[in-house]
């Protein structure tokens, strides 16, 4: 039998090996690896794992809500200007807005462009077919476009990341680029998506909504015509080659027919193109149902699949979170093709009713507004609208999606329309005119959509028709396009490039003429003499246009950037 | 055989001793002597009388005749033998290096309390103990030691609960022998890695030898909310939101017409009216909707026993709080059980375990019951015109659009349930005095905490009526959800321990302690989701309508991390008089880059006890105990976060995006969020401690007192980077910081006749400073965390100089952030920098405009005062617990009304400036807020307090009453927690503990708590 001692020296050193044989082992356990995450080291091989990284550029797109960097879904933006009214001032239009000490527009759109550039990074080391890749490059380079002329068009030049940057990088430091050459790296991205992305007709139904050769051409003819007209009127740039740029990315979209405009609801198509295909069972358009959509913002799908959705149709529409103001339905044309003013048929002076300014006018008129014969939605059910102070608009509006506030339709963010309007104001700005057979080609198509092909609803436009009645060319192509592209995000920064803001802005905003027996009851509400009810006074409006054509940088970029330069003014 | 003995008790001059104790020893039975120091008892002979008394050695004297002369000796017994838990041991606190704070246990027990971090408010220097509302199981305990010694993670101590890390909310309060709060980093770095932070030590009871004791613990308590806004009459809110109307040049919200609806209780409801304002109610949904008062309760029965061999402690304990809400699921219950035995296996070895086993079961209302949007806001905040039921039919909800939704919700909105299961255990083998000197201890300690959550959103039609008939004209909940979730974590803990000690010629003491630690811990949370399930009430995820099931509905995140760590440790004393500590510690983590995961942190500590100088007594004639202690030791941080976040913070990860609807299916998409922290690496806190401990006055006065500067050399930032970089940038060690603050303890302890009673104080202060930050700086309005030369949590905002009163003043002002419809009433702010407009300028160093330093949200100058007497059966004490300066800065965008077009106002609000209120509490009304709802010195409060904590008072029963019912011994008391306070905050709807900047939640409560304590 051992004795106690020997029996201690055993334990000790069994106790000494397991320790030893313990530390070790322990000390492995040290390296942990993250079991429910994705590691970036072992992603991007194939052409599919390029898919899953662009399919996070989609969120991105403007829309009717959702998390896209603009900060507000494009319809409100016409509330920066006299045309839209959310019921409240706005400090961008109405002048009173300071720079911001943060912006999501410049961080949200500086991610964008980060992730883009990270695909487009690693897409050099996957492997596969080569037609997949091209594509899915195609894709990340139209979203970097996308980030900088989203950029460009607000702040002027910004800098030019097109790569991946790190914590040490100078970059991160970089001074401001000429809008110039920013712009020419956003053409050469459009350029590069157009011949690698599919054309819309060969692109499988169950990729409808991604970008196809034709999304990148209409987006270049947008930005050419932008940059064409603002380097015009601001006296800066090179006007001419913009303008060109848009006059062909424009032109080969309208010769490779590939779109054209939706007509399948005959009198109410234009109506029907901001809806569902079928409401009941909330289905949306596809390429085969719609060709006029270029480029769209899908949601999905219904309350039980319930996978992206807006409230648009009630915080925008009867809420009136967006509203059009009397400048903006001052704008509509009478079914003689004559405005305001001119028109004999112009009754805006002696309403006698809500309705009266309804009468005669162009088909969008009606498509576009609520009026007192129709129906609306409220929390009490159906019911019969009731004028308010403004304009409530009917674009988008869905009556089923109205009470759970959750709507699917998906947002026209090109439509083929804008490819016509863009290309008639491009070759009426280049040349000084614009012919009788290029109008046909554009804004008569649009016209003859409106009308359901009945000129006496909305007669065609033509130089003739111009000179005959004493209209001015350049007003009628912007009238057209301020009308037909009405709440899409369009006219604010319309008045921008024309340089007419600091003319429009601090005019007084105006709604609806008061009719008590038919509105919404008001209080406390100011009238002009001719009983038209003040939204804002003239006096709390102001535009500064040696501020107020760009944006202002954020504070604190430019605090964490020394070679950041503020826009002048601001 | 009882005799009749006399007796009279001295010092040792011969000074009769007043008020000293004389107990038969293992009875309850005694007496208290006279002013002469003399006593008479009946006792048998051969009994043992143990005679006490305050600043003598208690003395044990055998009855041998009828008198007895007894002399005591000076030099308290309580104090001497006091023994405070330190890390992997105990020490006497005569002898303790460090600066270590042992919490009574009566601070613990008979309060009606939510759990054991409650009862530690204000109880202990240098502890800061907050909550942030009052939900029964969600309240938001956060525990601090010392003010921030990080940016990064909770900040809060490392709790081990018998040596293991542990949750003091799942510890049942009367389980616990002690506490011990280890506050320096010498007395800490035994603990290393996770204890940057401090530690607090939980020892629970033990068993012990000798007759069987049962006990009962019974509370049964009445809490009553407080601080909450007190709302007005529809029509006050009609005529108000069109005032705030006008004045922000928008048409009135509502007409005359309207408003005399909402006055008339007989026309509130206007039918087929076909436009939106519809319903003209008057009706305050709070006293609806919330209790007065409302319940709560706790029971536990423990049993504490044993042998020479074995000894044994079991508790049984539950407790249940009823919510604020009348009906819906609103409660919180935890049942907690204890079985700690310790054995003799044989001379050398012991086995100590002890077993917990927590159930924590919370339900609440669907969607979060705080902040802008929960619960309270909708009864708060939203307007009071609308009714809840469908006028003339109250079996349907009525649809109002932007009404309260909060009954409806309650009623059969579901629930969000969860249940937690915790067992853990600490099983130790010991092996004592292997050579002599030598101990070995074997410490193995597994964790399993799992957590089952239900959220079930249940549907409810909301009823309008079309055309005169009940129509659904929305639901609320739709389609319905039930989600359920399975948290998973384990944790274990393996310590081998070694000590040894040696003492040569009674001279010198050496105490060597080496030791290994291994931790892990795992993290597995799984949920599961379905909608449109076939039936409403069923909470059930197998029957739905939904034709595909979304792959979003389901998820799982696992997280590990593990630390491993080694330290040695060398204590040694010359005499009891000269103390040297030092400690070396070796950690790693696996949360760490590899190649900075390993990290050696020593510290050493030193005391030198005065009092036992040879000269001492000749100088200090009325010192007892006399004792400087210095320390200064480094610990690494790398607690970025709670347990489950941020364990691979250096490796490169993709992070799922919003799914997007191509082809109406949901899509999966994928981004990179966060650059990766290849170079993530320790945190080193170096503290410095200097402090003495005193006591004097025949060991009745003790004082204690400790000085610290404490910095955070490596701090984690994440430093802001342009948003060029397009991502989260990484996390480096690029910051330091040092906090530096004072802690002061003072008690008294006394017996005046047959008084005894005691006064505790103490009082605490840090202060803090970023010394460095190696990345760009932003100033900010609100909240700044880390400005170099400025303390953490400095808020910046404008500096409000009252109110415009006229036009022409608001014309000559300096225009406010190019705000133009600047008018009277309105808040006028200072132009700091003088450059005619207010603004934040760039938010630079140079150039931050008009912004100023409005002071500091932390608390300073923390306090508990706790006083206490007893006689004969009663006791009494009460317990003072405040702030002394802290800036609470209120959030405009929640208290200002019509901030948003939705938001009431409150009675207070009625308080708003007009030409003939010049100097009113609130600006002017205006929808949107205009320029009032900046940061400002307008919304800084003074959030110093002082609070009423806790009062007791209770009546032991006479043992030889209770004796006949077989009871040792009976207490019936009352215990009153949070029942009154005082502050100076003009904002009255918010209680000065309210976390900053918060809008409205679940309000705290006051307690008043009648309890029982019964031993058998």
């Amino acid at each position: 039998m051992k004795s106690f001692k020997q029996h201690i020296h055993s334990i000790f050193w069994v106790i000494a090996i397991a320790a030893v044989f313990s530390l070790v082992a322990c000390t492995k356990q040290l390296d942990q690896t993250p079991q429910t995450n994705i590691s970036d080291a072992s992603f991007w091989n194939t052409p599919t794992d390029l898919s899953l990284a662009c399919n996070y550029l989609y969120s991105y797109l403007p829309g009717l809500g959702g998390n896209d960097p603009s900060g507000i879904p494009a319809p409100y933006q016409d509330n920066y200007s006299e045309v839209g009214w959310g019921g409240a001032a706005n400090s961008t239009s109405d002048g009173s807005r300071i720079a911001p000490a943060s912006s999501n527009v410049w961080t949200g759109y500086y991610k964008l462009i980060r992730a883009a550039n990270n695909i487009i990074q690693h897409a050099k080391g996957v492997k596969g077919d080569t037609v997949l890749i091209h594509k899915y490059v195609g894709e990340a380079r139209f979203f970097r476009a996308l980030g900088y002329f989203e950029l460009v068009k607000r702040f002027g030049d910004v800098p030019l990341i097109t790569v991946t940057l790190n914590l040490n990088d100078t970059s991160l430091f970089a001074h401001r680029t000429s809008r110039q050459q920013v712009l020419d790296t956003v053409y050469a991205d459009l350029d590069y998506a157009s011949n690698y992305c599919p054309q819309p007709d060969k692109q499988v139904a169950t990729e409808y909504g991604r970008i196809s050769a034709t999304a990148a051409l209409a987006f270049k003819s947008r930005i050419g015509l932008f940059e064409g007209t603002w380097d015009k009127f601001h006296n800066e740039g090179n006007a001419a080659k913009h303008l060109q740029i848009a006059i062909d990315a424009s032109n080969a979209i309208i010769a490779g027919g590939k779109h054209s405009l939706y007509t399948g609801a005959g009198d109410s198509s234009y109506y029907y193109e901001f809806n569902y295909l079928n409401a009941a069972t909330q289905m949306n358009y596809s390429y085969s149902t719609n060709k006029e959509n270029i480029l769209i913002r899908l949601y999905g799908q219904n309350q039980t699949n319930n996978i992206s959705a807006h409230t648009f149709d009630r915080a925008g529409g009867t809420d009136g979170g967006v509203t059009a103001t009397k400048a903006f339905v001052d704008a509509y044309l009478f079914k003689d093709g004559l405005p305001v003013g001119v028109s004999p048929y112009d009754s805006t002076s002696n309403q006698t009713s809500t309705l009266t300014i309804f009468r005669n006018r162009d088909p969008r008129f009606g498509m576009s507004f609520f009026n007192k014969t129709q129906t609306s939605m409220s929390i009490s059910g159906v019911i019969q609208y009731k004028p308010g102070l403004s304009y409530n608009i009917r674009k988008y509006y869905t009556p089923l999606d109205w009470l759970p506030s959750t709507s699917f339709v998906n947002f026209n963010i090109i439509r083929y329309s804008e490819v016509l309007l863009n290309n008639a104001e491009a070759k009426f700005e280049l040349n000084g005119s614009v012919s009788d057979a290029d109008l046909n080609a554009t804004i008569n198509v649009i016209r003859n959509r409106a009308s359901n092909n009945t000129p006496s609803r909305l007669p065609l436009l033509s130089n003739a028709f111009i000179s005959s009645n004493g209209l001015d060319m350049r007003t009628e192509i912007r009238r057209e396009r301020s009308v037909e592209l009405a709440f899409e995000g369009f006219y604010y920064w319309d008045i921008l490039r024309w340089k007419k803001a600091e003319t429009v802005l601090p005019s007084m905003m105006l709604g609806q003429k008061y009719f008590p027996a038919e509105m919404t009851s008001v209080s406390g509400v100011q009238f002009t003499p001719d009983g038209f009810i003040i939204l804002e006074q003239s006096s709390k409006r102001s535009f500064d246009p040696k501020r107020d054509y760009l944006w202002p940088l954020p504070t604190q970029e430019l605090a964490l950037n020394a070679n950041l330069t503020q826009n002048p003014n601001w | 055989m009882s005799q009749s003995v006399t007796g009279k008790v001295t010092d040792q001059k011969d000074v009769p001793i007043d008020g000293a104790s004389v107990l038969i020893k293992n009875t309850s039975a005694g007496v208290s002597t006279n002013s002469k120091g003399e006593f008479t008892l009946n006792v048998s002979k051969g009994a043992v009388l143990v005679i006490s008394s305050t600043g003598y050695t208690t003395k044990q004297v055998v009855v041998t005749g009828p008198v007895l002369t007894i002399k005591l000796e000076l030099g308290a017994d309580n104090l001497m033998g006091d023994v405070v838990v330190i890390g992997y041991g105990t020490q006497k606190k005569v002898n303790l290096t460090g600066s270590v704070v042992a919490v009574d246990k009566k601070m613990l027990e008979n309060r009606p309390v939510t759990n054991a971090i409650d009862a530690l408010q204000g109880a202990a220097p240098g502890l800061t103990i907050t909550r942030t509302n009052g939900q029964p199981g969600k309240e938001g305990w956060n525990m601090n030691v010392r003010g921030f010694s990080s940016l990064n993670g909770t900040n809060s101590p490392l709790v081990l609960v018998d040596g293991v890390e542990g949750q003091l909310s799942n510890v049942n309060p009367n389980d616990i022998e002690s506490i011990s709060v280890l506050k320096d980093a010498a007395a800490a770095a035994i603990y290393g890695a996770k204890a940057a932070g401090g530690v607090v030590l939980v020892t629970t009871k033990k068993g012990s030898s000798g007759k069987i004791k049962i006990g009962y613990s019974g509370l049964y308590t009445i809490k009553k909310p407080y601080s909450m806004p007190t709302r007005i009459h529809s029509w006050e809110e009609g005529q108000m939101a069109n005032l705030a109307n006008e004045n922000a040049g928008l048409a009135d919200a509502y007409t005359q017409q309207q408003i005399g609806w909402m006055k008339n209780p007989d026309s509130s409801f206007v039918p087929n009216d076909p436009y939106k304002l519809y319903y003209y109610y008057d009706l305050n949904q709070m006293p609806i909707l919330l209790k007065k008062t409302t319940p709560s309760n706790s029971h536990e029965v423990f049993a504490q026993g044993g042998t020479d061999k074995t000894q044994y402690f079991f508790s049984l304990g539950y407790y249940g709080a009823q919510g604020i809400f009348k009906f819906g699921p609103d409660n919180n219950q935890r049942y907690n059980v204890r079985i700690n035995v310790n054995t003799k296996l044989s001379n050398v070895f012991s086995l100590d375990s002890r077993v917990a086993y927590t159930q924590n079961l919370i339900s609440a209302p669907t969607g979060a019951a705080n902040g802008d949007g929960g619960l309270f806001y909708q009864i708060y905040q939203l307007r009071t015109r609308f009714p809840i039921f469908l006028p003339g039919d109250s079996s349907k909800y009525a649809s109002t659009g932007s009404g309260a939704t909060l009954y409806p919700l309650l009623k059969a909105g579901g629930y969000s349930n969860s249940i937690e299961h915790n067992f853990n255990g600490v099983f130790t083998l010991k092996a004592d005095n292997l050579v002599k000197g030598l101990g070995l201890r074997l410490i193995y300690s597994p964790q399993l905490d799992q957590t089952n959550g239900t959220n079930f959103y249940q549907t409810i039609p909301l009823w309008t009526y079309s055309n005169g008939v009940p129509t659904i004209a929305t639901y609320l909940n739709n389609p319905d959800k039930l989600q359920k979730t399975r948290v998973t974590q384990t944790s274990s803990n393996v310590q081998a321990l070694a000590d040894y000690d040696l003492n040569i010629s009674n001279d010198h003491h050496f105490h060597l302690l080496g030791g290994f630690q291994y931790q892990s811990y795992n993290y597995d949370y799984l949920s599961a989701q379905n909608t449109s399930l076939i039936l409403n009430n069923l909470a059930s995820l197998n029957y739905t309508s939904n034709s595909t099931i979304n792959p979003n509905f389901v998820g799982d995140n696992v997280q590990s991390n593990v630390w491993v760590s080694y330290f040695g440790k060398l204590d040694y004393n010359y005499r009891e008089k000269y103390f040297l500590e030092g400690t070396l510690r070796n950690d790693a983590s696996s949360r760490l880059a590899p190649a900075h995961r390993n990290q050696v942190f020593p510290s050493i500590s030193a005391a030198w006890r005065v009092n036992r100088e040879n000269w001492f007594n000749s100088v200090l004639p009325g010192v007892n105990e006399l004792k400087i202690r210095g320390s200064y030791g480094t610990l690494g941080n790398a607690q970025l976060g709670t347990n489950y976040q941020n364990n691979y913070n250096y490796y490169a990860l993709l992070n799922s995006g919003p799914a997007y609807p191509f082809n109406n299916s949901s899509t999966p998409s994928l981004y990179q969020s966060t650059l990766p922290s290849p170079s993530l690496g320790w945190e080193t806190i170096a503290t410095s401690d200097a402090g003495f401990d005193l006591t004097l006055l025949r060991y009745r006065l003790s004082i204690g007192f400790d000085y610290f500067v404490r910095d955070n050399n490596n701090m984690l930032i994440t430093v802001n980077q342009p948003a060029l970089l397009g991502v989260t940038p990484s996390t480096v060690n690029g910051a330091s910081m040092r906090s530096k603050g004072w802690e002061a303890i003072v008690s008294w302890k006394d017996k005046v006749g047959n008084v005894s009673y005691w006064v505790n104080a103490n009082i605490s202060d840090n202060t803090n400073k970023i010394k460095r930050y190696d990345g760009n700086l932003v100033y900010s309005e609100g909240i700044n965390t880390a400005i170099p030369g400025l303390p953490i949590n400095t808020i910046f905002g404008y500096k409000a100089l009252g109110y415009f009163q006229t036009k022409d003043e608001v014309t000559k002002s300096p225009i406010q952030f190019g705000f133009n419809n600047q008018g009277p009433g309105d808040i006028k702010y200072l132009d700091a920098n003088g450059d005619g407009v207010i603004n934040a300028g760039k938010g630079t160093k140079d150039n931050h405009g008009d912004l100023v330093n409005l002071g500091n949200t932390s608390p300073r100058y923390l306090f508990g005062l706790n006083l206490g007497a007893q006689w004969k059966g009663f006791d009494f004490s009460v317990f003072f617990q405040g702030v002394g300066k802290r800036n609470l800065i209120v959030n405009p965008q929640a208290v200002l009304p019509f901030e948003g077009t939705y938001k009431m106002p409150w009675e207070i609000n009625k308080n708003y400036w007009t030409p003939d209120n010049p100097s009113a509490l609130f600006p002017r009304l205006y929808t949107g807020g205009g320029t009032n709802d900046y940061i400002s010195s307008q919304w800084v409060q003074n959030a110093a307090y002082v609070r009423l904590k806790n009062i007791q008072v209770g009546y032991n029963l006479p043992a030889k009453v209770v004796a006949k019912a077989g009871i040792q011994s009976a207490r019936i008391f009352f215990s009153g927690q949070d029942i009154w306070e005082k502050n100076k905050m003009w904002f009255k709807y918010y209680d000065a503990e309210n976390p900053d900047v918060t809008t409205f939640g679940y309000p705290f409560f006051r307690s008043y708590a009648f309890g029982l304590n019964i031993v058998f």
